[in-house]
C-alpha cells in the first residue's frame, strides 16, 4: 500500500508511558469464521503464514 | 512479510500486565527496525476490534482513541468483517522474530492516513503508551546454587 504520510522511525523510538493495565479489557476481537487454515480455536499452533495477495 | 497498513492476526501475545492475550488483529502503522528501551522491533500495531453492539458503538466512539473503520474501509479477504475500531493510543511493537504473526488484510490509504495523524495527535496530548512486553528479551534461569 501507498501512503501519502508515515510517521518517522525517531517517532516509534520514543519512550513513552506503558499502558494501564485493563485498557483492553472490553474489546471484541474480530473472529476468524471462514478461512480454513486459521479458525478460531485453531489459532494457538498457528505459524507463521504468508498469505498470498 | 507485513507493511504499513497491513491488517495482522496475531494468536498470542503479552498484554500490558504482561499475561498472555489471546488472538486480536493489529493494524501496522511501522514497519521500519529500530530500537526502544534497548530491544529491537520491526512491528509496531494498534489494536483493531469490532463493535460488539450499537451501544458499544456508541460508547467506542465517544473516545479520541479510538478510529472508527468501517467495514467498507479494509480488506480481510474472504474473512467476515463488520464494522470497527483502531485503537490508536496504545503502540504494540513486536519482532517478527518472536512473535507468530500472519497478515490477513490491508486497511484503506485514508483511514491509514487518519490512523497516523489520530497517532501524531494524540502524542502531542501525551496520551499514547507503549507495550513492548512483546520484544523483551527471555532472562536465562539461575540454579539458584
Amino acid at each position: 500500500m501507498e501512503t501519502k504520510k508515515e510517521l518517522p522511525k525517531s517517532f516509534f523510538e520514543k519512550v513513552r508511558p506503558v499502558a494501564p493495565r485493563d485498557s483492553l479489557k472490553n474489546i471484541i476481537p474480530f473472529k476468524f469464521t471462514n478461512d480454513e487454515k486459521v479458525k478460531k480455536g485453531n489459532y494457538k499452533n498457528q505459524k507463521i503464514i504468508k498469505l498470498a495477495k | 512479510m507485513c507493511k504499513i497498513g497491513d491488517i495482522i492476526g496475531v494468536p498470542r501475545y503479552f498484554g500490558q500486565d504482561g499475561e498472555e492475550v489471546a488472538f486480536h488483529y493489529f493494524v501496522v502503522v511501522s514497519d521500519e527496525s529500530g530500537k526502544i528501551c534497548g530491544f529491537n522491533f520491526d512491528i509496531v500495531g494498534t489494536v483493531m476490534s469490532s463493535f460488539k453492539d450499537e451501544n458499544q458503538r456508541k460508547y467506542k466512539s465517544s473516545f479520541e482513541e479510538n478510529v472508527k473503520i468501517t467495514e467498507s474501509e479494509f480488506d480481510l479477504g474472504n474473512r467476515n468483517k463488520k464494522d470497527g475500531f483502531i485503537k490508536a493510543d496504545q503502540l504494540f511493537y513486536f519482532d517478527k522474530t518472536k512473535t507468530n504473526y500472519f497478515v490477513v488484510g490491508q486497511v484503506d490509504g485514508d483511514v491509514l492516513i487518519s490512523l497516523l495523524e489520530r497517532i501524531g495527535y494524540l502524542d502531542e496530548k501525551n496520551k499514547l503508551t507503549i507495550n513492548i512486553n512483546n520484544i523483551l528479551e527471555e532472562l536465562e534461569e539461575t540454579s539458584g546454587t
